[in-house]
């Protein structure tokens, strides 16, 4: 966290090197909330009260249990560009969006847009349970700024991109979740904004349709500014061309290189503490990662290259009733999403136990194939007698790769190419 | 290409006039938002019932079952109020329905807002105008069922009663208003809820509408008089019943401050709502 706050950037660094005309403009964007409910209230009605007799509220001071949940946000977005905005939950990110789109009222600052704007901060906003699909496409196209005629051309398109045809004409109150996601984003795009902005709002609908939303928004990108906020760095990848990390409500990178944007993020983010359950008297004594060429963040986590080797090496005591033992070792993302493992049995490799009961084990891996991000390493160990696990110590460790390439994929896997 | 900037408080630069003039231009270029707003909530609240919209009608007509008992029972005496007491109660307490109506319907601008209002960013205008007409519409449908009630039992209107939307005007103002400063105080002072519930309630027995002015306490006369919703409510059942205002320079004089009073409150509203949706969270 302490590179992040080092590494401040208040300028609009983007834009100034690309072509394309300006259509988000941000200049020290800021606001307030208050972390008292009771105080929030009292300051809310005071400020009715100024209003009531035409005077302006005082909004770049704090006032007791006030804090800046967005901060001096400077930026400049194109058209033909999508800014992918990464964060901690609570670092301003919905905020953030919630005042360009004029949600919010700003306290500091100036934001400015140019041309159609659609802001998708929850899809199908609006949606009546007991109207049809045909009539919520109706009124949600209305509520995200379309007029009637506007939707009569489009409503064919938007129930085909959808895809739910037998269903259009059925109260939404029967629709799956994923149904009504698939209904809300197709009247969302249809709109054909200048300005698009998008907060987690692909996280479900079936794999299908999120691949044929990807493929929209590429087709959109070309001649919109688009701003797209998630937990999910495949998708950050897989669209994004600039990447804005927030932190605690202040921009702390700002970057038209996404690998390089999300190096930075991994290098600040905690990805789970770790965990150890574990039965009688077996423990996992000590775990140490290396590697040749590596390096250490501030807070001593491991950093390699991609593909460069890596080195696990543990210090384990068996309970005595054990006659042998197997041991996993578990790679997840940051998401805690499986990746890749390694199985001693697998490897045969097996522990059988004896006196002293404690062991230095030496896992080599000959390369990481893994792709840049943050990754954790959880060790399992096995009772090859029992079914259950002897010791779980989930996210013992974590380690970061770096690289050139990104790619949605976690993993690269080396061939020989011929031709 | 149209260009939108937002700053610190910026609605506090517009002056009065300007600010009813953006308002009015935000209800006509949202047209078609009230029109899908007003389908979705009017029509959608009746899907799921029997009786449909038949209730706009059962509802007053039940609601003056207890008081017709009470004065056959002897413990009611509304006075000689000119018209059978069941006719002259109905249009008095549909009237009262109307001014209650829209102060709810108003009141709870942000309270029906309250999702779309976080994620999207509309006219918060046009979902007052909605509140309003649905209301409205529901007014119109018990009023015109009333008034065949009415004829259907000898009992027939003045011609002034043409007059009615002009007379209900300030009832508009003033209902309004003070559902406009219910919804903007209940989000940062929830109590006034609970307050507000108990003054409406007292309201009604102020008005002289379940009994006749000609009440003998002194005491209770003063209030009728010095009660706004005395002239306003009255005027408009008395224009449809007898054909005449309640009393003309107390309508008038009620009905221009319920004038300036919205105006005011409308001006509020605008500098206030952006700030008010933020304590929604």
């Amino acid at each position: 966290m302490s590179q992040a706050s080092n590494t401040a950037i208040n300028t609009p660094a983007l834009a100034t090197e690309k072509s394309g005309e300006v259509l988000l403009s941000l200049k020290g964007v800021s606001k307030k909330f208050c972390k008292n409910l009771k105080l929030n209230m009292l300051y809310g009605l005071a400020d009715l009260c100024k209003g009531l007799v035409g005077s302006k509220p005082n909004t770049t001071k704090l006032r007791k249990e006030e804090f800046w949940a967005v901060d001096d946000i400077n930026l400049e977005i194109r058209r033909g560009q999508v800014l992918g905005v990464i964060g901690e939950n609570g670092s301003g990110k919905s905020t953030l969006l919630r005042l360009i789109a004029g949600i919010f009222p700003i306290d500091k600052g100036e934001v400015s847009t140019k041309g159609r704007f659609a802001a998708l901060i929850s899809l199908g906003a609006g949606f009546h349970p007991h109207l049809t699909g045909r009539e919520n496409i109706y009124l949600n196209g209305t509520i995200l700024g379309m007029s009637r005629k506007e939707i009569d051309s489009k409503a064919d398109s938007i129930i085909k991109f959808a895809g739910i045809d037998d269903f259009i004409d059925s109260p939404v109150s029967t629709y799956s979740s994923g149904m009504k996601v698939k209904l809300g984003f197709s009247i969302a795009i249809a709109i054909k904004p200048d300005i698009l902005i998008l907060d987690e709002v692909l996280a479900v609908g079936d794999r299908g349709f999120r691949a044929k939303c990807f493929n929209e928004i590429d087709q959109l990108s070309k001649n919109t500014a688009i701003i797209f906020v998630s937990h999910h760095m495949q998708k950050i990848t897989r669209v994004c061309t600039d990447v804005l990390v927030m932190d605690k409500g202040k921009m702390v990178y700002l970057t038209d290189n996404v690998s390089e944007g999300l190096d930075f993020y991994f290098a600040q983010k905690e990805i789970d503490t770790p965990s150890m359950q574990r039965e009688g008297s077996s423990n996992i004594n000590k775990i140490t990662l290396s590697s040749i060429k590596s390096s250490h963040t501030d807070d001593g986590t491991l950093t390699i290259d991609h593909l460069d080797p890596l080195t696990v090496e543990l210090n384990v005591t068996l309970d005595r009733s054990v006659e042998t033992a197997t041991l996993f070792i578990l790679f997840t993302d940051n998401e805690f999403n499986l990746v890749s493992e390694s199985s001693s049995e697998i490897s045969g490799f097996k522990l059988i136990n004896k006196a002293p009961y404690e062991y230095n084990i030496r896992i080599h891996f000959d390369h990481i194939p893994f792709y840049p991000g943050k990754y954790g390493i959880s060790i399992i160990l096995k009772d090859c007698d029992k079914k259950g696990p002897l010791i779980k110590y989930l996210t013992a460790k974590s380690f970061i790769v770096k690289g050139e390439h990104t790619s949605n994929a976690p993993v690269h896997l080396s061939a020989d190419w011929e031709c | 290409m149209k260009e939108t900037f937002y700053k610190p408080n910026q609605r506090y630069e517009l002056g009065l006039f300007q600010t009813i003039a953006v308002i009015l231009k935000n209800i006509s270029s949202s047209r078609d938002l009230i029109v899908q707003l007003f389908k979705r909530d009017y029509f959608a609240i009746y899907k799921k019932s029997y009786l449909g919209l038949s209730w706009v009608v059962i509802s007053p007509l039940m609601g003056i079952v207890s008081w017709v008992f009470l004065q056959k029972t002897g413990l009611l005496v509304p006075g000689d109020v000119g018209i059978p007491y069941p006719a002259y109660l109905l249009m008095g307490t549909t009237m009262w329905g109307l001014f209650m109506g829209l102060f709810e319907a108003a009141g709870t601008t942000f309270e029906n807002a309250s999702y779309l209002a976080m994620q999207v960013n509309v006219a918060r205008e046009s979902i007052f105008v909605k509140q309003i007409l649905i209301h409205l519409a529901n007014f119109m449908v018990a009023f015109t069922a009333i008034i065949l009630i009415f004829i259907a039992f000898g009992i027939f209107p003045s011609p002034w009663a043409l007059t009615l939307p002009l007379v209900c005007l300030p009832l508009f103002f003033l209902g309004a208003s003070l559902g406009l400063i219910h919804t903007m105080v209940t989000v940062v002072a929830p109590d006034l809820k609970k307050i507000v519930t108990v003054l409406t309630g007292l309201m009604l027995y102020t008005t002289p509408i379940i009994y006749s002015n000609n009440v003998p306490s002194e005491f209770i006369q003063q209030i009728i008089k010095w009660n706004p919703l005395t002239y306003l409510v009255c005027s408009a059942r008395d224009i449809v019943i007898y054909g005449r205002l309640y009393d003309t320079t107390g309508f008038f004089i009620c009905a221009g401050a319920s004038f300036l009073i919205f105006i005011i409150l409308i001006r509020l509203f605008y500098l206030a709502e952006d700030k008010i949706v933020e304590r929604m969270i």
